[in-house]
């Protein structure tokens, strides 16, 4: 059996999670069993598809290397297809059946990434392909200190708004080390036939919640060459962090929505940014100067 | 039981597939006012959105053959939890068969497929403005039967559409065309033009929609090329967001004639032939 943290949580694993960090304890808060997937009794308010089947306390997601079910916030089940491999396996449970038990666990998951600076969490959201990852690589390369990559989770018990982060790891596709200027020597396919990497965050802060600092949202909406970044409103704020929460059927099944809109709404009362570049320039240099140059303003 | 309310908008790029979008679009509205916004509603085979939306998934990990299967059981779910709307999909993919041996698309979801068709000499030009490139490069494009839009080679899956198999312009044109599991009507690009109110009637009437020429006749006004033209040169259209280039470019028939070089019409005869003379665009 092996032991980890990670989404903090402590776990316990039939299955070798090479990337979540190896830890000792007695006991635990999620227990992950590899073999066949248990009869599970839905609720009535249960919803079925031919990929997903969900209801508040379960979530059962048939994809391409097994069936997984994230079950009541404590158990996960792995069914592996025959021929699968074990990265693959990873990869869907860490992106997707981490995330159903997380929100199992009343947690709403924003797609962003954030670090550490001043002793405060700033956020770089955007949708997949826009640059959170690069972004959080880049920073890490600076010295800054990486909190989460592409989800961080969030929480309100008693109007306090609590963060919590994923695992020690960033992903990047193939093309953006040379971007980046970063070698690939360390860094492992997720997928074998798949090329985006798992690198190991090394300044990586493990545990516990931050207050809020700036929040930027990366779009490729500019209309000429130059990266454009302006000043958003509370509103604009709630409507953008909106469009990016993560697994938006989860979510709609398991969290009730006044909930979700007092965790957006104290999101929404930090600094926030939007920064416009073109799809096709590599601007992460220029990004990385305005971004460092507004997380120095105080 | 299944929901047959898949109304697919088939098409080689290109062919005209955007004006009978914005017809549907308009024609179904209830103030008749024409918002380029509201195509954005329209559901795009390629999107990556109601993929993951349906599969609850990121779609970028999933493998080139893994996400066909995914793209057809997500437009399944789709069509069954809207089984009282009538859906309209717009494709540029050809007809094929995954690896499961079953067609691309849900034909047990399928109402019929509308195919435009255009004369592939007159999409060169209007193709080559649109994605940026040069007449021989579309011309090569237009005559390989492995072309992929959006194509992610090795997985390299970094762009916001799913890589879509077009073909060559003869094979996607004769893989709609030729298959008889789902009802179609094929509709000539050059038609439409010559007789829009006749053309547009038998798509209302094939898409199950009741027929009302009068509205035809308005919506049809609402959309003549010059006046999509004048509305993207005022307010842009989003397919082309960020680019300096024009969407609703020509609109005619014939164009070609001034566009292209003895070779490159050659190359694109000789290579579509076949179907070219079955839709009587050479003779």
């Amino acid at each position: 059996m092996f032991k980890y943290f990670a989404f903090g949580l402590k776990i316990i694993s039939d299955l070798d999670l090479p990337e979540l960090i190896e830890s000792q304890f007695e006991e635990y808060d999620l227990r992950i069993t590899v073999g066949e997937i248990p009869p599970v009794a839905w609720d009535e308010n249960s919803l079925h598809k031919p990929i997903v089947s969900i209801d508040k306390n379960n979530f059962l997601h048939k994809l391409p290397p097994a069936t997984y079910l994230a079950n009541n916030g404590n158990r996960i089940f792995i069914s592996p297809n025959p021929k699968q491999d074990f990265d693959s396996i990873r990869l869907f449970l860490y992106s997707n059946i981490f995330a159903a038990i997380m929100h199992q666990r009343n947690y709403l998951l924003i797609h962003a990434s954030g670090v550490l600076y001043k002793e405060k969490l700033h956020l770089f959201l955007g949708a997949s392909g826009m640059g959170k990852s690069t972004i959080v690589a880049f920073l890490e390369k600076k010295g800054y200190e990486i909190y989460s990559d592409d989800v961080i989770l969030f929480k309100l018990t008693n109007d306090e708004l609590t963060t919590c982060q994923t695992y020690p790891q960033i992903k990047l596709w193939e093309d953006t080390f040379d971007k980046l200027g970063i070698k690939k020597i360390t860094a492992k396919k997720t997928r074998p036939e798949l090329p985006k990497f798992g690198i190991k965050i090394n300044k990586y802060v493990k545990g516990g919640s931050y207050q809020l600092g700036k929040i930027f949202f990366l779009t490729n909406l500019s209309d000429s060459e130059q990266i454009q970044i302006s000043n958003l409103s509370s509103f604009e704020t709630f409507k953008l962090l909106h469009q990016n929460i993560y697994r938006v059927q989860q979510v709609s099944k398991k969290l009730e929505s006044n909930y979700v809109f007092s965790i957006l709404s104290e999101i929404s009362k930090n600094q926030s940014f939007i920064i416009k570049r073109q799809a096709d320039f590599n601007t992460i240099e220029e990004q990385m100067e305005i971004i460092q140059t507004k997380l120095n303003n105080e | 039981m299944n929901s047959k309310n898949l109304l697919w908008l088939a098409s080689y790029p290109k062919s005209g597939n955007t004006w009978i979008r914005t017809f549907f679009s308009l024609y179904l509205s209830k103030d008749l006012k024409l918002n380029f916004e509201n195509l954005k509603n329209d559901i795009l085979h390629s999107s990556r959105s109601y993929i993951e939306e349906n599969a609850d998934l990121d779609s970028t990990l999933l493998y080139k053959d893994e996400l066909n299967l995914i793209k057809r059981l997500s437009l399944k779910t789709l069509s069954d939890s809207n089984s009282n709307q009538l859906l309209f999909i717009k494709t540029h993919e050809k007809f094929f068969k995954l690896t499961d041996n079953l067609p691309n698309i849900p034909i047990e979801n399928t109402l019929g497929i509308i195919y435009i068709l255009r004369n592939p000499l007159d999409i060169v030009a209007s193709y080559a403005n649109h994605i940026n490139k040069t007449c021989d490069e579309i011309v090569n494009y237009m005559n390989d039967p492995n072309y992929y839009l959006t194509s992610q080679i090795g997985n390299l899956n970094i762009s916001l559409a799913t890589p879509q198999f077009v073909s060559s312009w003869s094979k996607n044109v004769e893989s709609w065309t030729n298959q008889t599991q789902i009802p179609i009507l094929v509709i000539r690009f050059e038609d439409l033009l010559l007789d829009p109110i006749s053309n547009f009637t038998k798509m209302v009437e094939f898409s199950q929609i009741k027929v009302n020429h009068q509205k035809i006749k308005n919506v049809l006004e609402k959309i003549q090329f010059e006046k999509l033209q004048k509305k993207e040169n005022e307010e842009g259209f989003f397919l082309m967001n960020g680019t300096e280039r024009i969407f609703f470019r020509n609109g005619k028939a014939g164009g070609w004639k001034n566009e292209l070089t003895n070779n490159q019409v050659l190359s694109i005869i000789s290579k579509n032939y076949q179907q070219m003379k079955i839709f009587e665009y050479v003779a």
